[in-house]
This record gives C-alpha cells, sequence and structure tokens, in this order.
C-alpha cells in the first residue's frame, strides 16, 4: 500500500486533511468569500451577537467578525508555509554541513542548542523587538527559531544515514562526498522533512498568534487569529463570541496539522511499509 | 612467486583506532601476497581484524578514529603501475574504488539505495569510471544482472531494491561491484546473511566471475566451510594477527596453529556425529581487547599448550613445510 493510501484509511487523518483544505481554501478565497470588509469600521453596529446579516457578529469597531477570521486565515497559513519554507530549507543545509563537516558540527550544534534553549515564545519576542512588527519580519524571526530544530533533525539523519551499509557501498564504488550526500543522503531525508515540516507548520501558526496576541506580532488593524483574540479579550463580559471564531481556528488548525503529522510518521516509516 | 604475479602486496599493516580508553590496535602487523586470480580468505571471529584488514586495503574506516599506523599496500594497477594504497591521496583512492578494487558486503538488505532503481545503482559505477553515457550503461547493466544470474533483467532494472529478495540483491550488489571489471574484490562476508542454499549459488557464482574475469579475491569470513569452498590460500587472523597462512588443504588436513586446530575441533562434523557422539571442544575464554593485548602470544591465556616463552615476546610467522607459515614458537611439538 502506498503511503498516501495508508494516510486515507484513518477517518482522523482524512477529518484532519478536510479541516486543512478548509482553512486553506478560506484563506485563499477570503477576498471572494468574505462578506464584508475585514478592515471597514462600523461604530453603530458594534460588538453585535451573530445574526443572519454578521454570523460570527461583529468586533469592538463594528468590523465583520466572520470576515476577519478568513483574512486572518490567509494570513496564518501564509506566515506558516513561509516558516516551514525558511527553516526547512535552512536547517537542511546547516544540518547537512554538521552532518558531514566533522569541524563544523560542533559549532553548529551548540549555536543550535543556544538557540533551542530559549522558550519559543521568549525567542520569538526578541527577535521581533529587533526586526519590528510586519509579516516578513514574523516570518523571519518564526524562521530563525524552528531552523535549530530541524538542523538537529536532519543532522542525526545524516549520522545514521551515512553509517547505512548502502553509504558504505557507494564510498566503495568511488562516491565522492558531494555526490554521497546529494544522491545517497538527501533524497532519504524527505519523509523525515515532511513529517518535521507539518509539525513546525502547527508550531508556527500557533506561535504566530501568540505574538500577535502580545502585541509583537501583526499589527492592527491587518486581521490576524492572534491580534483578533487579543481585541476580544477586553469585551469578553459582553461579547463573549468573538474569542471563539479566531480561538477554534487556531485550535483546529493546530490540532489537524499535529494529527496529520501524526499520521504522516506512521504512513511513511518504512518498518509498517513492509507489513502493510 | 614473482613479484609480477603480485597484484596486492601488504606489508606490515598496522591500523588502529583512536578510543578514548587509548589506542585500540585493530590490525597489527598483517602481511599477505595476493596474486592474480587467486582467493586468499581472512578467517577470524568477531573483532580479529580481518573486516579492518579489506576495509583499509579500500581505506574505507572512519578517520579520525581510524588511522593506518604504519606499513605498506602495493597494489598493482591496470596499468602496471604500483601504488601504495597507504600513501595514495583520497582522489587516487577514489578512482581505483569500483574501477579497480571492487567490494561487495555482508548486508545484501541495506546495501542498496531504497530509492534508486536496480539498473541505476548498477550502472552507476560504469558512468563514474569507464564515461558510459546513460543509454550505453543501462544496456551493460542489464546485461550485467543477466550475467549474474537475475531472471528477466529488463524487468528487474527498473525494480527498486525493496522489490527483490536477499539472494537477488547479493547478485544485484555482485554486479556493481563488477561492472568495471576490478582486478581485486574484496568480499566481506558476503554469503553470511543468505541461507544456505543461496550461499551456495552465491559462491559458485562468485567463483565463475572470477575465472572469467582473473580477478583476484579477498574474502572475508568466518565460515570455515565457506573457505572450504572458495579459498586457494588462508589467513587465520587472532586479535589483529595473521597466526596461519596456508593453502587451503594443509588449513584442514594439517593445522599448524593452536588456535587453527581449536577453531576446527569446535566445528560439527557430519562424520562424527554418524560415528559416534559428537565431540566439539569450545575454546576457553574469550578475545582479548585490542585494548589490553597480553604481550607475548595473544592467544596464550586460551591456549593448553601454552609456555612460560609464549607470554614473553610475540612469535614471528615461522617457515613450516607446504608452503605454511605460523606463528607459534612450539609448533614443531604439535601434532598438526
Amino acid at each position: 500500500m502506498s503511503p498516501l493510501r495508508r494516510l486515507l484509511t484513518r477517518p482522523l487523518s482524512v477529518a484532519s486533511l478536510l479541516m486543512l483544505i478548509l482553512v486553506v481554501a478560506g484563506g485563499l478565497c477570503a477576498p471572494w468569500l468574505a462578506p464584508f470588509d475585514p478592515q471597514r469600521m462600523d461604530i453603530m453596529h458594534r460588538l453585535l451577537p451573530p445574526s443572519s446579516l454578521h454570523w460570527l457578529g461583529t468586533d469592538d469597531f463594528g468590523r465583520d467578525e466572520l470576515s476577519r477570521t478568513l483574512f486572518g486565515a490567509r494570513l496564518s497559513v501564509l506566515a506558516g508555509i513561509l516558516v516551514v519554507l525558511v527553516s526547512t530549507v535552512c536547517g537542511t543545509v546547516l544540518g547537512l554541513l554538521a552532518g558531514s563537516v566533522r569541524r563544523l558540527d560542533d559549532l553548529l550544534m551548540r549555536f543550535a542548542d543556544a538557540l533551542m534553549a530559549f522558550p519559543d515564545i521568549l525567542l520569538a519576542i526578541a527577535l521581533m523587538a529587533a526586526l519590528g512588527p510586519s509579516l516578513l519580519d514574523v516570518v523571519l524571526a518564526l524562521g530563525t527559531v524552528y531552523t535549530p530544530r530541524v538542523a538537529r533533525l536532519v543532522r542525526g539523519a545524516v549520522l545514521v544515514l551515512r553509517r547505512q551499509t548502502f553509504v558504505e557501498a557507494a564510498e566503495a564504488l568511488g562516491a565522492s562526498d558531494s555526490r554521497i550526500v546529494l544522491v545517497h543522503v538527501l533524497p532519504n531525508l524527505v519523509s523525515p522533512l515532511l513529517v518535521q515540516g507539518t509539525f513546525v507548520f502547527a508550531a508556527a501558526v500557533l506561535t504566530e498568534a501568540a505574538l500577535s496576541f502580545l502585541g509583537a506580532g501583526i499589527p492592527p488593524p491587518t486581521p490576524s487569529w492572534g491580534n483578533m483574540i487579543a481585541g476580544a479579550q477586553q469585551y469578553i463580559d459582553r461579547a463573549m463570541w468573538l474569542i471563539f471564531a479566531p480561538g477554534l481556528a487556531i485550535l483546529l488548525t493546530v490540532l489537524a496539522l499535529q494529527i496529520l503529522g501524526d499520521a504522516l510518521r506512521d504512513a511513511l516509516d518504512p518498518r509498517l511499509r513492509r507489513l502493510t | 612467486m614473482s613479484d609480477a604475479d603480485a597484484l596486492l602486496r601488504v606489508d606490515g599493516l598496522r591500523t588502529v583506532f583512536a578510543t578514548p580508553e587509548g589506542d585500540a590496535t585493530a590490525v597489527a602487523d598483517v602481511s599477505f601476497v595476493l596474486c592474480r586470480g587467486e582467493t586468499l580468505a581472512l578467517v577470524g571471529e568477531s573483532g580479529s581484524g580481518k573486516s579492518v584488514t579489506a576495509l583499509s586495503v579500500m581505506r574505507l574506516f572512519e578517520s579520525p578514529p581510524g588511522r593506518i599506523d604504519s606499513g605498506t599496500m602495493r597494489f598493482r594497477e591496470r596499468d602496471g603501475q604500483v601504488v601504495d594504497l597507504v600513501q595514495a591521496s583520497e582522489p587516487q583512492m577514489r578512482a581505483l574504488r569500483g574501477a579497480e578494487i571492487g567490494m561487495i558486503f555482508q548486508e545484501p538488505m541495506t546495501s542498496l539505495n531504497p530509492l534508486i532503481t536496480v539498473g541505476e545503482q548498477v550502472a552507476e559505477g560504469m558512468r563514474r569510471h569507464a564515461g558510459l553515457g546513460r543509454r550505453e550503461a543501462a544496456a551493460r547493466a542489464i546485461a550485467l544482472l543477466a550475467r549474474v544470474g537475475i531472471a528477466a533483467p529488463e524487468l528487474r532494472a527498473r525494480d527498486y531494491p525493496h522489490h527483490l529478495s536477499g539472494g537477488m540483491r547479493q547478485r544485484t550488489m555482485i554486479a556493481i561491484a563488477l561492472a568495471c571489471a576490478p582486478s581485486l574484490l574484496i568480499a566481506d562476508e558476503p554469503t553470511t546473511a543468505l541461507d544456505v542454499t543461496i550461499q551456495g549459488q552465491i559462491l559458485e557464482l562468485l567463483r565463475d566471475l572470477q575465472r572469467e574475469l582473473g580477478m583476484a579475491m579477498l574474502f572475508i569470513t568466518h565460515d570455515l566451510g565457506v573457505v572450504a569452498e572458495i579459498a586457494d590460500r588462508v589467513a587465520v587472523m587472532y586479535a589483529g594477527r595473521v597466526v596461519e597462512m596456508a593453502p587451503v588443504r594443509n588449513i584442514f588436513a594439517t593445522p599448524r596453529h593452536p588456535y587453527t586446530q581449536a577453531l576446527l575441533r569446535s566445528l560439527p562434523r557430519i562424520t562424527t556425529g554418524i560415528a559416534g557422539p559428537v565431540d566439539l571442544v569450545p575454546i576457553p575464554g574469550q578475545v582479548p581487547s585490542p585494548l589490553a593485548l597480553p604481550s607475548g602470544c595473544a592467544f596464550a591465556p586460551r591456549c593448553s599448550h601454552a609456555q612460560a616463552d609464549c607470554r614473553e615476546a610475540m612469535p614471528p610467522l615461522l617457515d613450516a613445510p607446504d608452503g605454511t607459515n605460523v606463528a607459534c614458537l612450539h609448533w614443531r611439538e604439535l601434532a598438526p
């Protein structure tokens, strides 16, 4: 059975996949799906409860909550994908270097240890303070936070792969170091990277929301799930429904990514591949 | 044996591995000559240094911690030039590996890259060393797969390694190693991971190919049954040293070194089982640690014939009758 088919035999992973498709599609099509301009204020109709006109109600500036949630998805997904790309590319390059060049190994890994010693959110806030608030800065900051994780994974996998007999056999055939890394090591890293990428995606969505909630991420008025919750918390006594849309969006997206990551890891495990 | 026939002449090879507890000597003062078309079997138990000897010839051990401390390994290249593999540069070694020195490994299940088709893996060496184009190499790969006894080679060439059985994978490994018709093939326990029927087929294939290509073989094994089938000469290794070197007949008929004798006594024989109770004699004790080799003969602590002088100095390889060399001071007193 192919890994994809094995993935699709599980109801939970199918549900997660559907959830993600929903989030991505909602984000991509936000300009067409959203019933209102997410930034159009209407002070007369602020803090309205859900109704047939405003399905999820309006916030403290009278902006349509559904439209803002959809545009927030756009931002979260974009930030997540970009963070995954940045950290996977940088992490893979650094991990390959650390795993293959002995002299660089200690230097790179101690640096990675130092970065990983900080809690994600603390390091991200510090970097955001240095960089400034915009989507690009969020991606750079979170990319820096998650690069060491990928680098560490890749380094470990490289060390394991280099001890595999087929790498030794390639050396016995006179293959050069660069050829061994590119032809024999890198392609074998694809499945662990795919799994790790899913988890980084989930972590990035969560940390981006936390940054925006704390005011260190995407600044208002651009809607992001994090700053929507931040705005909603002041009115929690009067308009409690406002925290649900962005809150549930974060919860379900991150949960779906986590479940999918676990399912991918199982589906791509070559030991299981042989059994089924 | 004239010098012109010698393909590989190893002299005083010493390979050590740096460990936190000090240098571990894996191969100590090993010397042997390998001629064209000849098979030399390196025999010994785990940790005797036979695999490290083979990897030293390929210079494929990890370095550091491993290093060749001293010795020479003079290899005669196809164009007649003699190169010392100890001194050769890494690019020089890369050009030799796969082209003039082939190697097959013990584990056919993990020796092939799981993500590359069998045909491409066989073609890889030919493209690198013989400079063949993609098409030509692919055609030659199919011919080679057919030669090593793989049925429907055109189809198998497009398969991935996990489609193949262990025996077929080992045949593929042999095809890869022989793609550039090397003059020396190093086989590191190539049959250990296979079942007995497949073992016999693989050994037969190796023998046929050796005759066809006239290549020399350095065959590493711990299986004396395999030795009897394939070797011309045998080097018995113990604790990193060659303790006995003899034509294959003599190893079984007139073993000289007490270790060789003990090794043979620890083997079951079909005849003993029929004639009377099986009389297997295990060798007491353990192989000494390469970090703490005893002074004198390394086998002395386990040897039932050991005497005081055995523990004083390492016995050199002494000449015995019939082209046998034995590293035992008292070999004359021992009945073969």
